[in-house]
């Protein structure tokens, strides 16, 4: 069982980078409600539930903030950079605080305190007794819920309640009452004062106040009565229903005049927000013209922003629709399922020589189900590729105020679906990729004006689905790469022999490799030459590649071709001598045979000539020393890497093949060529075939051979 | 209970202790008014009570509207001021305006934490 201090943590880590997407989210939009909904309800919520378990400091550190927020919730105070600023500043307090307990450590409760003064200060004067009175609220509200019985739903009651003013001699204690009106529910309470006379007048045994009471609770209307049932015909009660869960909105209304003037284009946002400010609020003036005494007012807000708060807590219990699974269970159960499409693949071999009709539907059906369940267990691990890019758009923002640069980031495709551990695995090396865009590719707003372009420069980041591939690009608007230096670079280094001859591409590739570094100076950001040959390390580790097109002056684009998982891949299946093999289908582009006569043709060299195009081959019969003969007619399997083609002979090709990826145990876990092993349905094991690392190594046998 | 007067005369300090309840609002509301006639500004000092009820807010709100009717001033004192808005909250009786009598704008029912 999972200890509830953990279930809150990890919550908790998921409402900060909701809190994080949502406030970069209104820093491009200030006066966006719905957002400042997001950021308020994910701070309330990491505040209630900290208190819950027992994480106090969070709990009131958050409360600060949330208070500050509130202002802001109720148009007290308008969003500035200096409040996101401080704003993301609370949210990293708040996660080192979380990292400081599980670690047993002390996050630094200075820097805390610092961040909850800058945020103080930003609060306009006329509004400080005003977080004040948000505190207020948020304190009264804490009251629990106890009784649960009565109706399922919760309805918010409106309830005045004013007893006579002789209340008093009969023994009655109103205070007691609303007591214990609070203990049915949620509650806020307004007194009314307006008829408390002046000294001379006053009576001492009189109850001149009387009470605005907004509740929201489980119970039905008979229990509140029954809170009132001794005084019942000693005052004025009146209880009425103001809101339920199961009655339709009324929210989405006819538009504001308003909002129809800014759509048309007639008047901006801007001209709107400051006439409203010159307009006084309709309690304003109804209180001014002695129309309503203040008191009156004040209980209808109250009402209002109760009724908000229930409905904001109801529609976020609404959209809970999901539940938390432990990935060590998704990933038990994509184990079970990669069994089960092993051994269903055994049942439909196996019944393929019965030649038993009763037994091939069964396997066609069982085959049919698998594929289901496999799909299905698949897409159980899939995540949004978005969560990632969310944690993007802070750095971007965090780096380049550091570097003095403009830089906005735009993503594309965040809903586009992949593997989780793929996702994992993906986040390093796209934060040194962006490093990289942020720190050498995007110019300084004052290189960028004199080369023509805007001050700003932009970071592109997009994902889109590409077959059993997905497909991340990272396109920045910079000074793109420099082949020349580059080369330059590449020869001082010994990489390259000077008279060497190489397309633009595979002077990019350079940059790949370890210890290659171009930039002049070495910054905190990037420029140590580790990087991008971990990067593409990384990459590799997934079964992706990478390819880097750049025009100088213009930008430069890095793609990123990723399978969607790493546990079962469509794979081509072959044989040599009694051996089985598997290609990942996705790189292989298409087979053809190859003849005695065509090999004799060549003279020794492994070439084929394919439509007029000349291919290098490799014989895997020779690289993994396959006794026996080769049969007379070979096959070829063409593989596209890196935009070359190349060729790979074996015996026989079989067909496609859905295999299950399995890890080769710990002995065998580094042999060069071979990336896993995956078992066969008549229980053969056969090798999952390392394509890239295959061709380097041929590639450093032959530059051994000739030099 | 007391009420001192300070040098200047200007302002007084009434300390309220015990039990500020309806037994006692007779003798509550004789106290305001007698100290409020003397001084320009009166200072409740509420450290010494023990109890509150309904009927002590009452007169409080009371006391400080007729004060600010005659352009004095009405102000609470004291270091438990906290355990005091606590019961005046749940009564329901914090505001974050005062109400149409509060001329100094210091209504009683605002501020605090």
């Amino acid at each position: 069982m999972m200890d509830h201090r953990e279930v809150f943590r990890e919550e908790a880590y998921e409402l900060l980078a909701e809190l994080e997407t949502s406030l970069l989210e209104l820093e491009e939009a200030p006066d966006n409600m719905e957002i400042i909904g997001r950021v308020f309800r994910a701070m309330h919520t990491i505040k209630g539930s900290g208190a819950m378990f027992g994480f106090d400091n969070i709990a009131k550190f958050t409360h600060e903030v949330e208070t500050i927020f509130d202002l802001v919730r109720n148009g007290r105070m308008s969003v500035t950079k200096e409040l996101i600023n401080q704003t993301l500043a609370s949210r990293d307090q708040i996660k080192a605080m979380l990292d400081a307990s599980s670690s047993g450590g002390q996050a630094d409760l200075q820097r805390g305190e610092e961040i909850i003064s800058s945020l103080r200060r930003l609060v306009p004067g006329d509004c400080a007794s005003g977080g004040q009175e948000a505190e207020k609220q948020a304190v009264i509200k804490k009251e629990e819920v106890t009784g649960e019985a009565g109706v399922d739903e919760a309805v918010t009651y409106r309830i005045r309640f004013k007893p006579e003013q002789a209340i008093f001699s009969h023994g009655t204690n109103p205070l007691l009452l609303l007591n214990e009106l609070r203990e049915l529910g949620d509650c806020s309470i307004t007194a009314q004062m307006d008829a408390i006379p002046m000294l001379q007048d006053y009576n001492p045994e009189l109850c001149y106040a009387y009470w605005d009471i907004v509740l929201t609770t489980k119970r039905d209307m008979n229990s509140i009565r029954d809170v009132f049932i001794f005084v019942e015909d000693d005052c004025e009660l009146k209880i009425e229903v103001i809101d339920k869960d199961s009655e339709p909105r009324e929210e989405t209304g006819v538009k504001k005049l308003g909002e129809i003037l800014v759509e048309r284009g007639d008047v901006s946002q801007a001209d709107i927000s400051r006439m409203l400010t010159l307009q006084k609020k309709i309690g304003e003036l109804l209180v001014d013209t002695g129309v309503v005494n203040r008191g009156r007012v004040e209980a209808a807000l109250m009402e209002q922003q109760h009724v908000r708060e229930v409905r904001e807590k109801r529609q976020s219990s609404e959209t809970a629709t999901s539940i938390r699974v432990p990935s060590e269970r998704l990933d038990s159960l994509v184990n079970l399922v990669g069994e089960l499409v092993t051994v269903q693949a055994h049942l439909t071999q196996t019944a393929s020589g019965k030649n038993d009709p009763g037994l091939t539907a069964i396997a066609e059906e069982v085959e049919r189900l698998t594929e289901a369940l496999r799909d299905n267990t698949m897409s159980l691990r899939m995540l949004q590729i978005g969560t990632t890019f969310s944690k993007f758009r802070r750095l971007v923002r965090d780096l380049s105020s550091e570097l003095g640069k403009e830089i906005e980031m735009i993503t594309e495709g965040a809903e586009t679906e992949l593997d989780k551990t793929v996702i994992e695995k993906l986040n390093d090396p796209l934060v040194h990729l962006i490093r990289n865009c942020i720190d050498h590719g995007i110019e300084n707003p004052e290189e960028r004006e004199t080369a023509g372009k805007q001050r700003c420069g932009t970071i592109h980041l997009s994902a889109v689905h590409s077959g059993a591939s997905v497909l991340i690009n990272i396109r920045d608007d910079g000074k793109g790469l420099d082949a020349g230096a580059l080369r330059q670079k590449g020869i001082e280094k010994g990489l390259i022999s000077p008279d060497q001859e190489m397309t633009e591409r595979e002077i990019f590739s350079l940059i790949l490799l370890p210890g290659f570094s171009t930039a002049k100076k070495v910054s905190n950001i990037s420029g140590r030459g580790v990087g991008m040959d971990v990067v593409k390390r990384a990459i590799d580790g997934l079964r992706g590649t990478i390819a880097i097109t750049s025009q100088k002056g213009i930008g430069t684009t890095i793609s990123l071709k990723l399978p969607l998982t790493l546990a079962i891949i469509e794979g081509l299946l072959v044989t040599i001598g009694d051996e089985y093999f598997v290609f990942p289908l996705s790189s292989v582009e298409e087979c053809v045979e190859l003849t005695q006569e065509d090999v004799s043709k060549a003279h020794g060299r492994h070439l084929a000539n394919l439509r007029g195009q000349i291919i290098p081959y490799i014989r895997l019969r020779e690289q993994f020393a396959v006794s026996g003969r080769a049969p007379f007619i070979e096959q070829i399997v063409i593989i596209g890497l890196d935009g070359q083609r190349v060729g790979f002979v074996v015996d026989n090709v079989i067909g496609e093949h859905q295999t299950v990826i399995k890890n080769l145990g710990r002995i065998y876990k580094d042999i060069d060529g071979i990336s896993g092993a995956t078992i066969l349905g008549d229980g053969d094991v056969a090798l999952i075939l390392d394509i890239p690392r295959l061709v380097r190594m041929k590639e450093e046998e032959e530059a051994l051979t000739t030099s | 209970m007391d009420f001192k007067v300070e040098s200047s005369g200007q302002v007084g300090v009434l300390t309220l202790d015990g039990d500020l309840t309806i037994s006692r609002a007779d003798e509550l509301r004789t106290a305001l008014m007698k100290s409020l006639d003397s001084v320009d500004h009166l200072v409740i000092n509420l450290d010494g009570f023990t109890e509150l009820d309904l009927s002590c807010f009452q007169l409080l709100c009371s006391a400080h509207r007729t004060i600010a009717r005659q352009n004095k001033r009405l102000t609470l004192a004291g270091e438990h001021l906290d355990d005091f808005r606590r019961i005046v909250r749940a009564a329901g009786f914090m505001r974050s305006t005062g109400c149409i009598m509060d001329m100094n704008k210091d209504c009683l029912w605002i501020g605090g934490k």
